[in-house]
């Protein structure tokens, strides 16, 4: 029945390598490299939507499919095993569906780059890695996806890495997942070990976690509970991975990389893997309130703190990266609230929106980049100060991005309304949830919307600031690129139905909501054995959700009085609070106190290794000992004389020696 | 000598009768191919002989065995001969030869290894020796015309020639001390007597030793080997380098495992020699600006490796040896057959001048030169790292840990030469000049090699396998 889940993640391998082997040599041509890049994942998603099918009509939840034996230590045994569950499966659906858009629209995107089947190859790969760490049924395959897509990360941030910029941020990027990377294997070995030695069951099976960890409620580490500990550790590898409080910065840094590359993996699809993560092992995390606590809040926190700094950026994909940062945020105040579902929906509908910003922010930049490169100009083509009036010219982009807009402030009836709510009501009402959680979870929502429509303004309203060279050159994108932004418009304006609130649901009748449903077998258990469910009355409800909607409207009313009405009011603002516009401009300076804190510290450690260690002592010894070897060498080369009396001498003397050795034994 | 015996030694009386026969017709007809390609079919059905008749008995006259071992050995010459002579068929045409005298030297060599890797006998080990050398001694010199080869020639010769005097010396000791040249008893009767005689019995088996150790070039034995590889065309190097020494190896593993006892009282001599010979070869090599002069000293490294496997005395070692004799036999052969392979009218590439750069004008040959380099040294992943490894693993076994960290310190010395060779060819700045595109059976030869390498290092299970079954 499922055993074939293999070809989802099998797809994109295959496309990785041929595309990556043959791709230079043979194949060349772009049309080809592209399609068997699209189709790969294109074939995954239709295996994908075979399986959600199924599922959906199987009264089982959950399948296992193991297809080798990866290593068998002792009593542990760790498979090549895939898991299938509705959680895996919508985010199959999310993974290979905005795969694909994303794989065709590089396609234009692309056109003409120099190393375009390295490209595709490395998406692929980041696609096979991510459907990795989404599929797998135990945490060690989890984790080859999960250092899989931080390596595509790391490869295509520096796709451009002629520049030194995008080297730079590549290695950050790195580095600081690494950082994260480290908290997931602590937290897999602090679960690994006290299961085996304290309760006999050694596993790394999902499933089998599961089952066991009420067997760890009790047990102690550190002066806190073990899954504190262990999920406070899995906690550190989301924020790395997910980009929260304090391993955010690398993430607006990675915009270095092509758009479409920010729209899947810096948007879609890597950046939420601490999310699913969470979602996966909610078990755990459902097991300790204190890690529950501390992930909303540091949600929560992250949230306004990105909002912020979204505030005073004028690159249009900086603006966005902070916007994800900040959406993550709010992810993660669902999963803190013990609002699992509600965390995976915003996760998909963040998903559509974003996906779609950031397709339609490099719509614009592809526009923005021909028309300024056939003028000979330098410009920015990413600055919006450079933009501003592209709505007649590029109609589609502006519509597709004015929707998203829309649904990612939480308009009502856009997908982005039904999720964001939902966090807030659960936030505001759970038994997890506190009001301070919610009050600066309210507060992001607000400056959200004001800082997207910011966006929106400046870049497509008002007078066109371009320079006028150039400014008759810019033209809407070609097909390839704008049905990407059409279907995934359509699905940030129509996705959130599946998910439609209860109280909602039965204001017009009995529209059951669908998501929750679905997702049940994955999270109920762990929600009601540790009693984590949001009440309130329906009138509450529906006030608070009238509440947030006006908040969203007041951002939006801000961000047209001062981008549209008054647009001197921006610079009016900026002179008047100088200081406070410089500290947001500059990213609160979290970048210039990590560099104070950890980044010269370790260079100088770093360069003490170096010189002081690696270069006088361990090569002082190395060099010294060749220079030995070279000189004995020297000296026997005197041995080989050429002459045959010396060698017939060297021989006898050979002999009388070892004639010697028989005779004193 | 009856029909059995005669019947047990068809694969050895097809290549001396076929080495006789292609001389008698070379006399008169001096068309080189089809003489080339009569040895290389001569040499292949030995081969096929050796492994598809199987024997009537399992020994020969007294004098040699006909066993699984010995036959392995036999059909890995006969190849070897083949694969020589393939080789060689562009000298031979080139330097205008006589195709029948080389090919009928050829098949007498391969035939005198293939009788020495079967030896029981001190006797037949002697003659065996005495066949192939000879052989040898004309191969060397075979292109007269060329001083170096000449000198080479009389070197090889004269060495040689003491090398005989020391070994028929020992074994007349040894007769006078055991009364038997048959070799189990040569070695258990001289024990057994535990008389005054003994000593002179010890004496000969060292004297012995001596003569093998200038055949397979153990240190202070081995002056002679640069010399000799430099002067001698790579084809005949190749088969130096790998057959000569392969049999005699052979050979001492098969007297090894027929003359335990003995061989305790010679194992601090044993010591001695393979770590002068690993050290010796090592740093002999370091400061060499000759390829084929380094091929030569890294044979004495390998040697020295060898006699570390030998020294094991248990099944362990002497597999490891064995598979590392055949190892070393393709990787070497490898070498020379791509040093042949770029030969044109300047003569082979040898000093490293010639060597700069080379990978630009003849990529695919150069990779596996330095793939074959790297097997030498002992890089993981190639079949020398296996060899290597299965012998400092028994040795460590059998306890001789000074003797392992005398061979891994020889081992890295030896990265050091044999990556200095890998960075010249692929040294961007000075391009070499074009050589020979190399014809068909040469190319078929080093693809051959290659491909052994690489199976063999990342499968030796194959090679382990069939060895624990021959071993005697």
């Amino acid at each position: 029945m499922y055993d074939k889940l293999w070809l989802i993640p099998f797809f994109p391998l295959l496309g990785c390598i041929i595309n990556g082997l043959l791709g230079k040599r043979f194949i060349k041509n772009e049309k080809v490299i592209g399609a068997i890049g699209t189709g790969a994942v294109f074939l995954s998603f239709l295996v994908s939507c075979k399986y959600l099918i199924q599922l959906l009509g199987d009264p089982v939840k959950s399948h296992e499919n193991v297809i080798a034996s990866w290593m068998s230590v002792g009593t542990v045994q760790v498979d090549w095993g895939f898991l299938l569950d509705p959680l895996s499966a919508l985010m199959l659906m999310v993974v290979c569906g905005v795969g694909s858009l994303i794989h065709l629209y590089s396609i234009g995107y692309m056109h003409g780059e120099e190393g375009f089947y390295r490209y595709f190859s490395y998406l692929n790969l980041f696609v096979f890695s991510m459907l990795m760490l989404v599929l797998g049924n135990n945490a060690l395959v989890m984790f080859v996806g999960w250092e899989g897509v931080g390596l595509c990360s790391y490869l295509l941030i520096g796709y451009y890495f002629e520049k030194q910029s995008a080297g730079d941020a590549a290695k950050k990027a790195f580095v600081m997942n690494r950082v994260g990377d480290f908290g997931f294997l602590l937290g897999l070995f602090t679960i690994f070990w006290t299961l085996g030695s304290k309760h006999g069951v050694w596993t790394i099976n999902f499933m089998e976690i599961n089952e066991n960890a009420h067997l760890l409620s009790g047990d102690m580490m550190l002066g806190l509970g073990v899954t504190t500990v262990a999920t406070l550790c899995f906690f550190l590898g989301a924020t790395g991975k997910s980009a929260q409080l304090p391993l955010f910065t690398w993430l607006p840094d990675a915009m270095e990389g092509p758009t479409p590359v920010s729209a899947l993996i810096h948007a879609a699809t890597m950046v939420t893997a601490g999310v699913y993560m969470i979602g996966r092992m909610n078990v755990l995390f459902a097991m300790s309130p204190t890690t529950m606590a501390v992930v909303a809040l540091v949600g929560a926190l992250t949230a306004i703190f990105a909002a912020s700094i979204g505030f005073a950026q004028n690159d249009i994909k900086r603006v966005l990266a902070y916007s994800t940062v900040s959406q993550l945020g709010f992810m993660f105040v669902a999963m803190g609230v013990g609002a699992f579902t509600a965390g995976i929906f915003h996760l998909m509908t963040h998903a559509f929106f974003k996906a779609c910003l950031f397709l339609g922010s490099g719509s614009v930049i592809h526009a923005m980049h021909h028309a300024l490169h056939h003028a000979h100009l330098h410009d920015d083509p990413q600055d919006m100060r450079n933009m501003g009036g592209l709505r007649k010219k590029m109609p589609v982009t502006w519509a597709t991005f004015g929707i998203s807009c829309l649904a990612i402030s939480g308009l009502p009836f856009f997908s982005g309304f039904f999720s964001k709510d939902e966090i807030l009501w659960w936030a505001f009402a759970s038994t997890r949830g506190s009001k301070l959680v919610w009050g600066i979870a309210v507060v992001a929502a607000c400056m959200t919307a004001f800082y997207m429509f910011r966006c929106l303004y400046m870049t497509f309203h008002g007078e066109q600031r371009t320079n006028a060279k150039a400014k008759d050159h810019v033209h809407e994108s070609p097909w390839v690129i704008t049905l990407p932004l059409v279907v995934l418009a359509f699905l940030a304006t129509v996705g959130g139905l599946i998910g439609i609130p209860h109280v909602l649901g039965n204001l017009v009748g009995h529209i059951p909501n669908k998501l929750e449903h679905f997702l049940a077998p994955v999270f109920e258990h762990s929600q009601h054995l540790y009693e984590i469910e949001a009440h309130g009355t329906a009138a509450t409800e529906v006030s608070l959700m009238v509440l947030s909607v006006l908040i969203a409207l007041v951002g939006i009313a801000v961000a047209t009085v001062m981008y549209m009405k008054n647009p001197e009011l921006p610079g009016k603002f900026t002179r008047k609070f100088s200081q406070l516009h410089r500290w947001v401009f500059n990213k609160w300076y979290v970048d210039e106190a990590y560099d104070v804190l950890f980044v010269n510290s370790t260079k100088k450690l770093g360069t003490f290794c170096w010189r002081g260690f690696d270069v006088k002592v361990i090569d002082g010894i190395v060099n010294g000992l060749a220079k030995l070897v070279g000189a004995c060498s020297a000296v026997l080369r005197h041995t080989q004389t050429g002459l045959f009396q010396n060698y017939a001498l060297t021989m006898v003397f050979g002999t009388v020696v070892m004639v010697a050795i028989f005779i004193l034994n | 000598m009856s029909l059995i015996d005669l019947l047990a030694l068809l694969p050895v009386l097809i290549l001396a009768f076929g080495g006789t026969a292609i001389l008698m017709v070379g006399a008169w007809y001096r068309e080189p191919r089809p003489l080339l390609a009569g040895g290389i079919a001569t040499a292949l059905i030995g081969a096929v002989a050796a492994g598809m008749v199987p024997p009537p008995s399992l020994e020969i006259a007294g004098l040699f065995s006909a066993g699984g071992y010995a036959r392995f050995f036999t059909i890995l010459w006969a190849l070897l001969a083949a694969a020589g002579l393939m080789v060689a068929t562009r000298y031979i045409m080139e330097k205008r030869l006589g195709a029948g005298e080389y090919v009928s030297l050829v098949l007498y060599a391969a035939a005198g290894m293939a009788l020495l890797s079967s030896a029981t006998h001190l006797l037949g080990l002697f003659l065996a020796l005495e066949t192939f050398t000879l052989a040898f001694y004309i191969l060397i010199a075979s292109n007269r015309r060329c001083e170096m080869a000449a000198e080479a020639g009389l070197k090889y010769l004269l060495m040689g020639a003491v090398a005989t005097g020391f070994m028929a010396f020992g074994i007349a000791l040894i007769y006078a001390s055991s009364g038997t040249l048959a070799l189990p008893d040569a070695a258990l009767r001289m024990t057994a007597a535990a008389g005054g005689l003994q000593p002179w019995g010890l004496l000969g088996w060292g004297l012995v030793l001596i003569a093998v150790g200038f055949k397979i070039s153990l240190a202070p034995f081995h002056l002679w080997t640069p010399d000799v590889y430099q002067g001698a065309p790579a084809p005949v190097g190749g088969l130096l380098a790998t057959g000569s020494k392969g049999a005699v190896v052979a050979a001492l593993v098969g007297m090894l495992s027929l003359a335990g006892p003995v061989w305790h009282d010679l194992v601090d001599l044993l010591w001695l020699l393979a770590a002068v010979t690993m050290l010796a070869g090592a740093l002999g090599a370091l400061g060499q600006k000759n390829l084929k002069r380094l091929l030569a000293y890294s044979s004495v490294t390998h040697m020295g490796t060898l006699l570390v496997g030998l020294l094991c005395q248990n099944t362990e070692g002497l597999a490891a040896t064995t598979f590392y004799v055949v190892v070393y036999a393709i990787t070497s052969l490898g070498a020379f057959a791509v040093i042949a392979s770029l030969a044109d009218q300047r003569g082979e590439p040898m000093a490293f001048d010639e060597w700069r750069g080379l990978g630009y004008r003849h990529p695919v040959r150069s990779a596996v030169l330095v793939l074959i380099l790297l097997s030498l040294a002992g890089l993981p992943g190639t079949a020398g790292f296996m060899a290597k490894f299965a012998v400092f693993q028994a040795a460590l076994q059998s306890g001789y840990l000074g003797l392992v960290l005398i061979g891994v310190f020889a081992s890295v010395v030896s990265f050091a030469f044999y990556l200095r060779v890998a960075m010249l060819l692929f040294q961007p700045e000075a391009p070499a000049v074009q050589r020979h595109a190399g014809t068909a059976p040469e190319h078929a030869v080093v693809a051959v090699c290659t491909a052994a390498v690489l199976v063999f290092g990342l499968f030796p299970g194959i090679l382990f396998d069939l060895i624990g079954r021959l071993l005697p």
